[in-house]
């Protein structure tokens, strides 16, 4: 490739607050249409912004968490433009105070480091939503005043992997601090991509497009990998890119026109005048920095140190609600966090998936589980026995020690009772013994198999082949 | 600054959504240029440029905000009863382009 | 004579004595109303007033509004009545919400009767601009009353009522008041919550109110006044008992004027009567003094105004869409652009549209340094100036206008081409959020003519306390054009 791409991303996170960002209708997803809006929301004529603390809250946690400047006068401006889902004609933003500013993230591709700065993030409000119909659009005012955070990263990333970890990373941290549910499709998380391609080597930028409308993570990649190529061949041939909005087509694979940009529009910003200067001090800061739920590199490197390797943790990483439900069956008192994990995302996460339930639907407590990955840690049951009891588990909701106890399940890790049964055997089995000494190695697998099924599975298979090998040694 | 001919202001209007009769656009016009005149005044000011820019007459720094606790939202017959044109619980409009 | 001629303190001090009801009252305010000659009344609330009134059957010593009629301009959301700022692009708007002002008002058991003219959204100083067409002068109904609170002027100054609500952006309540001949008053920007009040300039405007006393705008200010959780702007200071600032001697009495706008005078009986009052106010012990304000700062008075005003409500009035309330369309429209040009077009007058056209080449990126901020910084060095006034004096005096109330030929809302700093000097209050009062001073061949003070931030009471002096050395406490005819 002879060209260099260059990447910013603009990315707008809904806050999930109780209340808007300046109005008190409550802030919902999928309600009836209208249903969640009260007079400013419809730009009716004296009506007054009032700002929601926790939207501040939210605003400063990111800001912390992307390492940046927090700007403690909180200030607004207005953006004045007209559209049919913008009711007053102008909406309330920080254009010249953003919350945050010189801020940055390191991605980790690979085994290298990527560093990602972040120009500013600022909150501003929602606009409504609108539905295209035939010949006329409707509109739904409830999503109007939502409060949103517009993360601003610095055209630093240089390829469309670069791109899809940088989205992930954001997506994981505004997920971690609980400030959005960051569903990309569901419209709680929105990616503008920018990217203009230049010869490696030159400083100068070349022509941006703007790539919009991208519902997932995989598709911010896709329409990038699509991207570079398109405009790598108009460049090779001589052509000259424009300067557009485009839309990713996921059936298609490719990026198309949806407008070409004319120049900037003329916003004509000023200080929204009902909003006096809200000076948060450095109590509040560090209040709502104390408070934060804690971020993936807390528990990145927490897990490592709990014995998961890389892979393992990025597993857990990938949701949420397992990485919460992991860390508080560990506080519980879960004895191998590499035990937990198997179980948790090997059988609790098939079961679930299976009829697409949630961690929330399981009918076991933490406390059982932890009880159940002890109990296999501890010997009292080995891993064929321990699929049978999560089974039972998972189904029934039932205590595994109740049903180890109930089906006569303990595993028998007495020396002396499994040496009774060993001697049994193999005073049964004496051309086992001989083949094993004449070097077939399966007669000593099958030696063992006889002494579990003598047992009924119980007897602990290490220490039954333990005993087997000393009795075997007596024997040579 | 950008001259007033009567293209900037049917420009202007245009982007603030309303149209201006022959007769109103010559009037905006008469009066720009004595509006533009005093404005001129403002920049006569002694020390203008080294001032800093006022929007609140009242220096008092607010510390206070809302608490995030949603308020029972408008009843929906209530809010569309305002409105000129609907459709069942949706504000309608002729169809929006892009 | 009528009980409704009189002052709120008096009707109310009848109302206790059971000498009237609010019935007779309300009743009697309607009948005058619908006999109204000068196009004072937009929606009316008759019939919801009338109920309210009958339902009072006694009123208490401290229930001070209780019962008593009033009128609000109709730039306040007045919930289930129409409310349209005079603006066809509004009609049929009939909010879901009540003004915070309008709230504590009727809380207090004031009865609102109904809504009154205005220039359009508030937006001008003659009150000819409005949609139903010219407000007159109950004095003289070929001239104006002023504006844009010219309906609520009227209706207190013909005593259809002993109150209203106006607002004050530039000098929309100050000024009208001394062509009425009446108390209009506006309080520190801040003090009392905007929410409800249709915005036309947020950073300059300001609650205001009629009254035919100084005791009255005393009463209407410790009611009005305080925090309002829905308006963020609104003042945390703690309010005080204005009343507690009258018949009882000042304490602050450093007076200061501007020669240089009075000079600008040519009308004898206001410069006379306004120098006489001067020396009254001397021989009571203030102190009275010139102070040189520079005339480049008063040279850009009306321009640093009109660019800050045009531009903040050029943004603000971008909700007038047609969209979600207001004028119905005509189903022509075929785009969305279409549909909002439409209603725009039909809804708003040419002179608003003007307006908005100077606010938004006053905010356009290539002029916005150039205007919009300049003016903000004069603004800022206007209000520094003051500030030094402030030092050395309690008050500024001036007189309201040079002149009465101009015929209405001679009036338009077009941009001044010429104006003089005596026509613009009631808006220092608004750039610089002072408490402002306008109280009658005299007349001139049957025409109003009033003085306006303006002190110091939050200091409400003390201007309560010289417009009292003022208002006895005057006499003309319940000036109105009833009473007059009476002396």
């Amino acid at each position: 490739m002879n060209f260099e791409p260059v990447i910013g991303i603009e990315i707008h996170v809904e806050l999930k607050t109780k209340s808007k960002l300046f109005s008190s209708a409550p802030v919902g997803f999928g309600e009836k249409p209208n249903s969640q809006t009260v007079a400013y929301d419809l730009g009716c004529p004296g009506t007054m912004p009032v700002l929601n603390k926790q939207a501040v809250v939210y605003g400063v946690r990111v800001a912390k968490a992307l390492n940046m400047d927090i700007e403690q006068l909180v200030q607004f401006d207005r953006k004045n433009y007209f559209y049919t889902d913008l009711p007053k004609g102008y909406q309330i933003t920080q254009q010249d105070h953003p919350i945050g500013s010189h801020g940055y993230v390191n991605l980790k591709i690979g085994d290298k480091d990527k560093r990602v700065n972040i120009e500013r993030i600022h909150i501003e409000e929602d606009t409504a939503k609108q539905l295209h119909l035939g010949d006329m659009t409707l509109v739904d005012y409830n999503r109007a005043g939502t409060p949103l955070l517009e993360i601003v990263s610095e055209p630093d990333m240089r390829s469309d992997i670069e791109a899809m970890k940088y989205v992930e990373t954001i997506h994981q941290i505004v997920t971690f601090l609980n400030v959005s549910d960051g569903k990309m499709e569901e419209g709680s998380m929105r990616c503008d991509v920018n990217i203009s391609l230049r010869p490696y080597g030159t400083e100068k930028l070349g022509t941006k497009c703007e790539i919009k409308n991208l519902n997932s993570i995989a598709n911010v990649r896709a329409a990038l990998e699509y991207e570079i190529k398109r405009q790598t061949e108009m460049l090779l041939k001589g052509e000259t890119v424009g300067q557009e909005t485009r839309r990713y087509d996921e059936s298609l694979k490719k990026t198309s026109l949806m407008r070409v940009k004319t120049n900037d529009v003329d916003y004509k910003f000023f200080r929204e005048p009902n909003i006096m200067p809200v000076r948060i001090s450095d109590e509040f800061v560090k209040n709502a920095i104390d408070t934060m739920p804690k971020l993936p590199n807390q528990y990145r490197a927490e897990f490592l140190a709990d014995g998961l390797n890389d892979k393992e943790v990025e597993v857990l990483l990938g949701d949420t609600e397992f990485t919460h439900y992991f860390e508080d069956v560990l506080a519980l008192g879960c004895k191998s966090a590499k035990t937990l994990w198997n179980y948790l995302l090997g059988d609790v996460s098939a079961y679930l998936n299976k009829d697409m339930l949630k961690l929330s639907d399981l009918k076991i407590t933490k406390v059982q589980l932890k009880d159940f990955c002890n109990m296999l840690d501890e010997a009292k049951i080995n891993s064929k026995q321990a699929k049978e009891v999560i089974a039972l588990m998972l189904r029934d909701g039932a205590d595994p020690k109740k049903i180890v106890k109930d089906l006569g399940l303990e595993q028998i890790s007495d020396e002396s009772a499994i040496q009774e049964i060993v001697d049994k055997i193999l005073a049964e089995n004496e051309q086992s013994i001989q083949d094993f000494l004449g070097g077939k190695d399966r007669a000593l697998g099958y030696v063992v198999g006889q002494v579990m099924k003598a047992s009924r599975g119980k007897a602990n298979p290490a220490l039954a082949k333990k005993l087997i090998l000393a009795e075997i040694e007596k024997r040579k | 600054m950008i001259k007033i001919t009567k293209s900037v202001i049917e420009t202007s209007a245009k982007n603030l959504l309303f149209t201006l009769t022959d007769k109103e656009l010559e009037e905006t016009h008469n009066e720009f240029d004595a509006i533009l005149k005093q404005m001129s005044f403002i920049g006569s000011i002694k020390n203008i440029d080294q001032a800093e820019p006022m929007t609140f007459p009242v220096a008092d720094e607010q510390t206070i905000m809302r608490e995030d606790i949603p308020s029972t939202p408008m009843d929906v017959e209530e809010e569309l009863k305002m409105v000129p044109s609907r459709l069942g619980n949706q504000v309608r409009l002729p169809k929006v382009l892009g | 004579m009528n009980y409704l001629d009189l002052t709120i303190a008096e009707i109310h001090r009848a109302l206790v004595e059971n000498k009237v009801t609010s019935l007779e009252l309300v009743k009697e305010s309607i009948a005058r109303i619908k006999n109204d000659k000068n196009n004072s009344y937009e929606a009316d609330n008759f019939e919801a007033a009338l109920k309210l009134a009958s339902e009072i059957t006694s009123v208490k010593e401290e229930e001070i509004l209780k019962g008593i009629p009033y009128v609000a301009k109709d730039n306040y959301s007045t919930k289930d009545i129409e409310t349209t700022a005079s603006s066809n692009v509004l009609n049929g708007y009939i909010p879901t919400f009540n003004a915070e002002v309008i709230d504590r008002l009727n809380k207090a058991g004031a009865i609102l009767v109904a809504k009154s003219t205005l220039d359009e959204l508030a937006m001008g100083g003659t009150g000819l601009s409005g949609h139903k067409g010219p407000t007159t002068n109950p004095y003289d109904s070929e001239r104006i009353i002023g504006g844009s609170s010219c309906g609520s002027c009227a209706a207190v100054a013909k005593c259809d009522v002993p109150f209203s609500l106006g607002s004050d952006t530039g000098d929309s309540v100050r000024k009208p008041a001394g062509y009425g001949g009446l108390v209009g008053f506006k309080p520190t920007w801040s003090r009392i919550s905007r929410f409800g009040l249709f915005p036309f300039a947020p950073s300059l405007d300001t609650i205001g109110y009629f009254t035919r006393s100084i005791e009255d705008s005393a009463i209407l200010t410790n009611i009005l006044a305080g925090q309002d959780e829905k308006d963020m702007s609104s003042s945390y200071r703690p309010v005080e008992n204005y009343l507690t600032y009258l018949n009882k001697p000042n304490t602050e009495r450093r007076i200061g004027y501007f020669k240089s706008v009075i000079d600008c005078i040519e009308d004898k009986a206001i410069v006379d009567s306004f120098y006489k009052t001067l020396d009254q106010l001397k021989a009571e012990g203030y102190t009275v003094e010139n102070y040189e304000f520079p005339e480049d700062l008063l040279n850009a008075l009306y321009s640093v105004y009109m660019v800050i005003s045009c531009s903040e409500a050029t943004s603000n009035d971008a909700n007038l869409d047609g969209i979600k309330f207001g004028i119905k369309p005509t189903g022509n429209a075929k785009t969305w652009e279409e549909y909002m040009t439409e209603a725009r077009t039909r809804g708003f007058s040419d002179l608003i549209k003007r307006r908005f056209v100077i606010g938004s080449f006053s905010l356009l990126a290539e002029n916005k340094d150039e205007l919009f901020i300049r003016a903000q910084k004069a603004r800022r060095l206007i209000v520094e100036e003051m500030e030094r006034f402030f030092k050395k004096y309690d008050y500024l005096v001036l007189p309201t206008s040079k002149r009465v109330a101009p015929l209405i030929k001679d009036s338009s809302d077009k941009w001044n081409p010429n104006p003089n700093f005596v026509d613009n000097h009631l808006g220092i209050a608004n750039l610089g959020g002072y408490p402002s009062l306008t109280l009658p001073l005299g007349y001139e061949k049957g025409l109003p003519f009033g003085i306006n003070l303006t002190g110091r931030q939050f200091e409400e009471g003390n201007l309560f306390a010289i417009g009292e002096d003022i208002e006895k050395m005057t006499g003309l406490k319940n000036a109105s054009t009833v009473t007059r005819r009476i002396k």
